[in-house]
């Protein structure tokens, strides 16, 4: 049990001066993912075939390519945000929440390299 | 790990019925949330047979006539019971609203009471707001200007200006908003609720006061401001009609606008 006065439970460590990048970088790859999202929709449908030979003629199309690439960078990016937010709200101990961050932070930069050299490796017909 | 079941001491059991007298024939039937810290029992809801035709119509009348003449046990905060003083703020019908200004005739069926969501439980219907009070002293609720005032009048401010402060300054802290917000539950400790937040907003458009920047500054903070995630309970349930959400909504605009 702790004597310290309720006030000072509230004050904390004091304000982190952080947070506004964090939301406004929710919002604007929110907005590019709708445009992004769109794109992919309509491009998918619009695509002559899903043979192999179709996929690497479609993502090898440079501008294909740098919008598959816009949209697995922002994806990866907006989701780790998403996902720092729900680690934030539900992960309590201090040790766990560090962990998790670290943990998810590095599977989604992962996640956006690998799509991102694939999309690339096609692109430059590697 | 947030916890989604109520720890075992906390778990409701069934309580005591307390029937009206033989008689008696406009019944309504009360349920009321339980718990004395002073013995080992676990919480339990009790309930109770009202004579609704010597009843007054607020479900505060109701509680009242219980505990006067029921069961005198039955512990709740009550005062002005005129939707003023914020005392009598509980869980009614699955939402928070205060007693007193909460008609016994807008709710269907037996009307359920418990405390407010997620607080500690200092008797039955009473919690412990000092975590509450201790994050609305931290906003600095109070005018900070570095502009000395009139010798010969007070502090002047435009109608307009009096307009952006009358809904904010309205708030009478209860407490409904931030116990019905799920991120004050999870995060009470750091996260600091619509109602402070709505309180801190009321000071930030206030045209006389200086320390915007410094109120900005001490707000911006992934928990503090944050963690609010625009689930609009707190709008919902205000017994007062006030929109702690929007107020919140401006202040991240604020921070935004500075930043950008």
């Amino acid at each position: 049990m702790s004597l310290r006065t309720p006030l000072g439970n509230v004050l904390g460590l004091g304000s982190a001066k952080d947070g506004t990048g964090h939301f406004w970088g929710q919002r604007l790859s929110g907005t590019g993912l709708l445009i992004l999202g769109l794109w992919f929709v309509y491009a998918i449908l619009t695509i002559p075939g899903f043979a192999h030979a179709d996929a690497l003629n479609f993502i090898g199309a440079p501008l294909n390519g740098v919008l598959l690439l816009m949209l697995v960078v922002t994806m990866a990016y907006h989701s780790n945000l998403g996902v720092q937010v729900v680690i934030e709200d539900y992960v309590h101990g201090h040790g766990l929440k560090l962990a998790s961050l670290v943990i998810s932070r590095f599977a989604h930069t992962f996640l956006a390299v690998a799509a991102g050299y694939a999309i690339i490796r096609i692109g430059l017909g590697a | 790990m947030a916890e989604f079941r109520l720890p075992k001491n906390s778990r409701i059991k069934k309580g005591k019925h307390f029937p009206a007298a033989a008689g008696v024939g406009n019944i309504r039937k009360y349920a009321v949330y339980r718990y004395d810290p002073s013995s080992d029992e676990n919480p339990r809801v009790d309930t109770y047979d009202v004579d609704m035709d010597n009843c007054g119509p607020m479900v505060l009348d109701a509680l009242i006539k219980i505990k006067n003449e029921i069961d005198p046990t039955l512990t709740f905060r009550r005062s002005c019971r005129e939707g003023i003083c914020g005392s009598c703020a509980m869980n009614i019908d699955g939402g928070n609203s205060l007693a007193c200004t909460r008609a016994n005739e807008e709710v269907k069926g037996e009307v359920k009471i418990y405390p407010l969501p997620h607080m500690p439980v200092v008797k039955d219907l009473v919690t412990d707001l000092t975590n509450f009070y201790a994050q609305y002293a931290s906003i600095k609720p109070w005018l900070q200007s570095r502009t000395p005032p009139p010798p010969d009048r007070e502090r002047l401010q435009s109608k307009d200006d009096q307009e952006l402060i009358n809904e904010p300054a309205a708030c009478i802290l209860c407490a409904c908003c931030s116990t019905s917000c799920p991120s004050y539950w999870w995060n009470s400790d750091r996260y600091l609720g619509p109602a402070a937040l709505l309180a801190s907003y009321r000071w930030l458009v206030d045209s006389r006061d200086d320390a915007t920047g410094e109120r900005l500054d001490e707000l911006e903070d992934p928990f503090r401001l944050y963690r609010c995630h625009t689930i609009m309970n707190c709008t919902q349930t205000c017994p007062k009609g006030l929109n702690p959400a929007q107020a919140i909504a401006e202040t991240k605009k604020m921070l935004v606008e500075r930043k950008y």
